[in-house]
């Protein structure tokens, strides 16, 4: 009886330091986002799962995203819309449409007269189509020059503005409130970091981290499950990113 | 007037329900000061719970006035609300007979308010071209075709006639005097005021509801305050004949800037001092269109 008494706290440290061991292993990630290249931590028993571009790290129904916001910024429009260009000169028309659709322009114009002024150009080049007479094609190409040009002249937004353009997209705007919103230092870079909620119930907490990287943002998210779950894994995360 | 309108409308259980309301409360109100009973006085649940076990009041802004209120503590779980013209939140008690706090408000008198369409169409009067700024007009115009009181009814055409001198100015190109009209009608607007007893029977506890469930016994209303603001409550009692329980209920409805709120319970008797401790945490922070 008394070697048990002896050796039972021996056994709870061993078992206390095998499960600080297991909750304390992580896996370091290296991971292309968008067009830029990073490292990260994550629990070693948070599955990595990569799709297409975005990259998931789950653990049963907890989800938690790193993805690429896309452009916004009139650098990162004005260089997609160049590429839309040269698909459509090369004939490619379907790809140069779906190039232009997945950009989130009319956020980026500060007001309703200036996205006005631009508004036929940007639809005459979203709908343009294969078989068009050389006159059309003209017209096309002359609204390509004019989009550009309006695009060229936008002002320069900052991270807040960003930020709000990204979660526009991310999430229904209607549905939800933003709960706090704070800067913050991530490898040195200041980013972003904005939680939302449901805005009737206050349930659904996500949180979110946008940090600048020229033409986009870079975007880690929780998603799917229990926040009390994927918060700490979101921060541990972020914590450990290092941009390369 | 628009109580007797809906009299005639809500047939004979209507009338009772409403004249036992409007006596419940002319009762209240007569005899020299009014004896309001606030809610933490009614006669049933007499534990106190302590509001420091509470979580932190949050904020909910669903319409343009906000409500700041304790969520239910840690072993309930919440919901949105959506139904009965009401939006807000509910919490659930995980592993229970079916208990549930419900913080919600009635979204139809949010909606007679035009001050945030108002609001936001002066605040991008400079940004909008000529066929979004006649849409918001159209958008922001007052709808009320079952006026709550004669002054509603005023305030309502005289705020539509500056909208429509509104949109005759913009179309001859005067802006600034657009511009007045429009801020003259958010003024007619903010006027408008309602009492607590001309819109409570939209919401008021209807023990019919519950037929089907058990024996219903309701208690009359009890007028009170809630931070302040006008409030009626309801108590009743459910002898449920699927498991036996006799739950407690208890409404209250608290009119705040226009805004009609509603606070209910269901559920056991020692949960009650729960409910008390959230409808105490409750206050109105100032919103957008605060008068």
């Amino acid at each position: 009886m008394r070697s048990l008494i002896h050796v039972l706290p021996l056994f709870a440290a061993v078992c206390l330091s095998v499960s600080v061991d297991a909750a304390a292993q992580t896996e370091r990630h290296e991971l292309l986002v968008g067009r830029q290249q990073i490292s990260l931590q994550a629990p070693a028993d948070w599955q990595y799962v990569r799709r297409d571009a975005e990259h998931v790290f789950k653990n049963r129904s907890e989800q938690v995203r790193v993805l690429d916001s896309g452009p916004l910024t009139r650098e990162g429009f004005a260089r997609e819309i160049r590429q839309a260009r040269r698909l459509f000169l090369g004939n490619q028309i379907d790809e140069s449409i779906v190039l232009l659709n997945r950009l989130k322009l009319r956020a980026a114009f500060p007001s309703q007269a200036q996205w006005q002024a631009v508004v036929s150009s940007w639809r005459r080049i979203s709908r343009s189509s294969i078989g068009s007479s050389h006159a059309e094609r003209r017209a096309v190409e002359d609204a390509y020059a004019d989009v550009l040009s309006q695009v060229a002249a936008l002002p320069t937004r900052g991270l807040e503005s960003l930020a709000i353009a990204a979660l526009d997209a991310l999430e229904p705007t209607d549905r939800r409130d933003v709960r706090m919103q704070q800067p913050v230092s991530v490898d040195g870079r200041v980013g972003l970091l904005v939680e939302t909620w449901d805005r009737l119930s206050h349930a659904h907490r996500t949180r979110y981290l946008f940090v600048p990287t020229g033409e986009s943002l870079f975007v880690v998210r929780t998603e799917f499950g229990d926040f009390a779950k994927t918060g700490p894994v979101f921060d541990a995360l972020v914590a450990s990113i290092e941009f390369h | 007037m628009h109580q007797s309108g809906d009299l005639e409308r809500s047939g004979p259980r209507g009338v009772a329900r409403c004249a036992w309301i409007v006596a419940t409360l002319l009762l209240a109100s007569c005899g020299g000061e009014p004896e309001f009973v606030t809610t933490s006085e009614l006669p049933i649940g007499h534990e106190r719970f302590d509001p420091a076990s509470l979580p932190p009041p949050e904020v909910f802004t669903w319409g343009s006035q906000p409500i700041s209120a304790s969520p239910a503590p840690e072993g309930w779980y919440r919901e949105k609300a959506q139904s009965g013209g009401l939006r807000g939140v509910r919490f659930i008690k995980s592993r229970s007979f079916g208990e549930e706090i419900r913080i919600a408000e009635h979204y139809a008198l949010d909606n007679r308010s035009r001050c945030a369409q108002l609001t936001a169409l002066l605040r991008d009067f400079e940004n909008l071209d000529r066929r979004d700024f006649l849409g918001a007009l159209q958008r922001a115009r007052f709808y009320a075709p079952d006026p709550i009181n004669s002054y509603e009814e005023r305030k309502v055409a005289a705020a539509n006639a500056d909208l429509d001198a509104a949109r005759t100015a913009y179309l001859a190109g005067d802006l600034n005097g657009a511009r007045r009209a429009i801020q003259q009608a958010l003024r007619q607007g903010s006027d408008i005021l309602y009492r607590i007893e001309e819109v409570i029977d939209r919401v008021m506890f209807d023990p019919g509801s519950y037929d089907s469930f058990g024996e219903v016994e309701t208690m009359p209303p009890q007028t009170g305050y809630v931070a302040e603001a006008p409030s009626v409550s309801v108590d009743y009692t459910l002898d449920s004949r699927d498991n036996g329980h006799l739950y407690y209920g208890r409404q209250v409805y608290v009119l705040e800037n226009n805004h009609l709120f509603v606070l209910t319970f269901h559920g056991l008797q020692h949960t009650l001092p729960l409910f008390e401790a959230i409808v105490d945490s409750v206050s109105f922070p100032r919103g957008q269109c605060a008068r």
